[in-house]
């Protein structure tokens, strides 16, 4: 049970526009293929395209075995009607038949985890519950292949964990899994080859963590929309050993990235962190709690400086992105993306190859001795 | 195309669902639930009863009854399109984000129509019998004659939804369309009139309108306790099923631009 399918896609009725171009790719059974890029670059469009729900303009597409997908939470919920009674009708309109959904009825209940509400009309529920009992359908069909599009950045902590065992639970079945998400931390730990799309076109196919660096690069945005401004970040730039702020360096200078910040609130141990990138990679991401320097009390204003000895980098433009969160980065206090930028040029050693300038020495040896 | 009639049968279970989806959100919490499905037609009855039995005398024997046997069968025909126009549309987030089999949505709205047609049809008979007093055998025609004007009543429900998702001006033709095609059809006048009053070419074509055979068939058996027109039947029957397979395909047709149009 696999896919092959080679396909151009998608037109919009009042402006042609192409969703998806040449695309052409081969998943097999039980591989879990996650594909990350940013909005509109035709990752649901591809997933509509597997699931059935549109056609390809030109190419085809084929799939062996039963595909089911989670495209939008509670797409069919009716409100006047029960959890139970929507339990039914959407699992008859994901094409289950009436015995299975019989036999997996008390099994997507108990996951739902709504109690007595499943005898209550729909429009009664909470978003949470609403989410909650989506889900629950979606992830208690029967299927070979499962698509999921983005759906598990809601719901509570909890509740996350719970579908994301679920979908590891599947995984070590065997089942095919295509996973769409934002969540490169998910697609990290689920996936074992991810795709990159970028305005309708793969332009990645390989490890996830290739896959993620290549994205970071590219200027994917990795974290999360909210920035809480607890400590926000006034200043960025970029100084040489002799204290000038510049944006030109040779190759194994000394470069220091010096942060100014403000804190509006109390905030203990932040984590600073930085990352520097080429054009294509993703080559450094340094922060203070990696590198053991806890910051307990920042104050109310401050300096954070990073200091390279010499740096590593070979000719070429960088850019620089900073942030600073909790310690568990699940709270973001503030981020500026490529904030900064800077070339280097050819140092002292004459380095023209590789991605990175190291410190090595040649000796020539006598053998025989 | 006979792959589609196939997937059709086999997804009754989801056809069944959507109906009752329909019909639960449309009388369970009405006062009365699903009373209302026989208080309409019984209250049609008495308003006929009274208009034309008092004020304006028309020489048909039991002129209410006989307008009944018309007028409740195209209701029936009426409700379904009126659904089924507009069943895709109301759908789109379904249509969208999941792959169903999407002939179940006209179709759903047929059957869901279905069921308050059968249970004033009941009440027809009930009465019918009462006029005659007497079981009459012809009865038994009427399931053939229903089962004829659900076939065509899927197929244009069909093609009005498929045509209707993609180009939304279908609506307002239909409006009219339905509007002449009841005066066209046997139902508030005697057939027996319109032979005289058409030219032949004319009344060749009142004979393929498929409501005729249809509506005649109810008139006969209910009102006047006689075997309907086989011949006229007959014409219904095949116009219905070219109808049937006409919906099947231009729906068919208008499917691949949902996802864009809805």
């Amino acid at each position: 049970m696999g896919f092959l399918f080679g396909l151009f896609r998608g037109r919009k009725a009042l402006q042609e526009f192409w969703a998806l171009r040449d695309i052409s790719c081969y998943i097999k059974r039980s591989e879990v293929l996650g594909i990350i890029g940013e909005n509109g670059s035709g990752k649901t469009t591809l997933l509509k395209l597997l699931l059935g729900i549109t056609a390809p303009t030109k190419g085809s597409i084929r799939a062996k075995g039963r595909v089911a997908g989670l495209l939008e939470l509670g797409a069919g919920f009716q409100g006047d009607l029960t959890g139970a009674e929507n339990i039914y009708l959407n699992g008859l309109i994901l094409g289950m038949k009436k015995q299975d959904i019989k036999d997996n009825f008390d099994k997507i209940v108990e996951f739902a985890d709504i109690g007595e509400f499943i005898d209550s009309p729909v429009r009664t529920y909470s978003s949470g519950m609403y989410l909650r009992l989506g889900f629950a359908i979606a992830i208690g069909l029967d299927c070979d292949i499962l698509l999921i599009d983005e759906v598990l950045a809601v719901g509570d902590e909890a509740f996350q964990r719970k579908c994301f065992s679920r979908i590891e639970e599947l995984k070590d079945k065997g089942r095919t899994i295509v996973f769409v998400s934002h969540d490169l931390d998910a697609v990290r730990r689920l996936c074992q080859r991810v795709l990159i799309m970028d305005k309708g076109r793969i332009v990645f196919d390989g490890e996830p963590e290739g896959a993620i660096g290549r994205y970071r690069a590219l200027g994917g945005r990795e974290y999360p929309a909210e920035k809480t401004r607890s400590i926000e970040i006034t200043d960025i730039y970029l100084e040489n050993a002799s204290g000038d702020s510049v944006d030109s360096f040779k190759t194994g200078e000394e470069l220091k990235v010096v942060i100014d910040y403000l804190a509006h609130e109390q905030v203990k141990d932040p984590v600073f962190g930085i990352g520097i990138y080429s054009k294509d990679s993703y080559l450094v991401g340094p922060n203070t709690r990696d590198d053991k320097y806890a910051i307990d009390d920042p104050g109310l204003c401050g300096r954070v400086v990073y200091r390279l000895a010499s740096i590593p980098f070979v000719e070429g433009d960088y850019k620089v992105s900073v942030c600073v969160h909790d310690r568990e980065e699940k709270c973001f206090y503030d981020h500026l993306d490529k904030a900064c930028t800077f070339s280097v040029t050819r140092g002292e050693k004459d380095v023209r190859h590789g991605l990175i300038a190291v410190n090595g020495e040649w000796a020539l040896e006598d053998k025989n001795e | 195309m006979f792959l589609k009639i196939v997937e059709i049968l086999e997804g009754r279970d989801l056809i069944f669902g959507l109906a009752a989806k329909d019909l639960k959100s449309k009388y369970r919490y009405a006062a009365g639930g699903f009373g209302w499905m026989v208080v309409n037609p019984l209250a049609q009855m008495m308003v006929f009863s009274f208009v034309f039995g008092r004020i304006f005398k028309i020489n048909i024997e039991n002129y209410p009854f006989f307008l009944l046997c018309g007028i409740i069968p195209w209701s029936f025909l009426r409700g379904s399109v009126d659904s089924a126009s507009n069943s895709i549309l109301a759908n789109a987030g379904l249509v969208k984000k999941t792959a169903f089999l999407r002939e179940a949505l006209p179709v759903s709205a047929v059957v869901a129509n279905l069921v308050p047609f059968l249970a004033a049809l009941f009440f027809l008979s009930v009465l019918s019998f009462f006029l005659n007093f007497s079981f009459n055998p012809v009865i038994l025609w009427l399931p053939v004659i229903v089962m004829l004007q659900v076939i065509l009543s899927v197929g244009i429900s069909l093609i009005v939804s498929g045509l209707n998702a993609v180009y939304r001006e279908t609506q307002f033709i239909i409006e009219i369309l339905l509007l002449v095609w009841f005066y066209f059809t046997p139902i508030v006048y005697n057939f027996a009139i319109v032979e005289h009053a058409l030219p032949k070419e004319l009344f060749s074509i009142y004979c393929l309108n498929p409501m005729t055979g249809i509506s005649l068939g109810y008139q006969s058996v209910l009102a006047r306790h006689l075997s309907p027109d086989i011949n006229l039947l007959i014409v219904s029957a095949l116009v219905s099923f070219l109808v049937f397979f006409l919906g099947l395909m231009i729906f068919s047709f208008c499917e691949r631009k949902f996802v864009d149009m809805v």
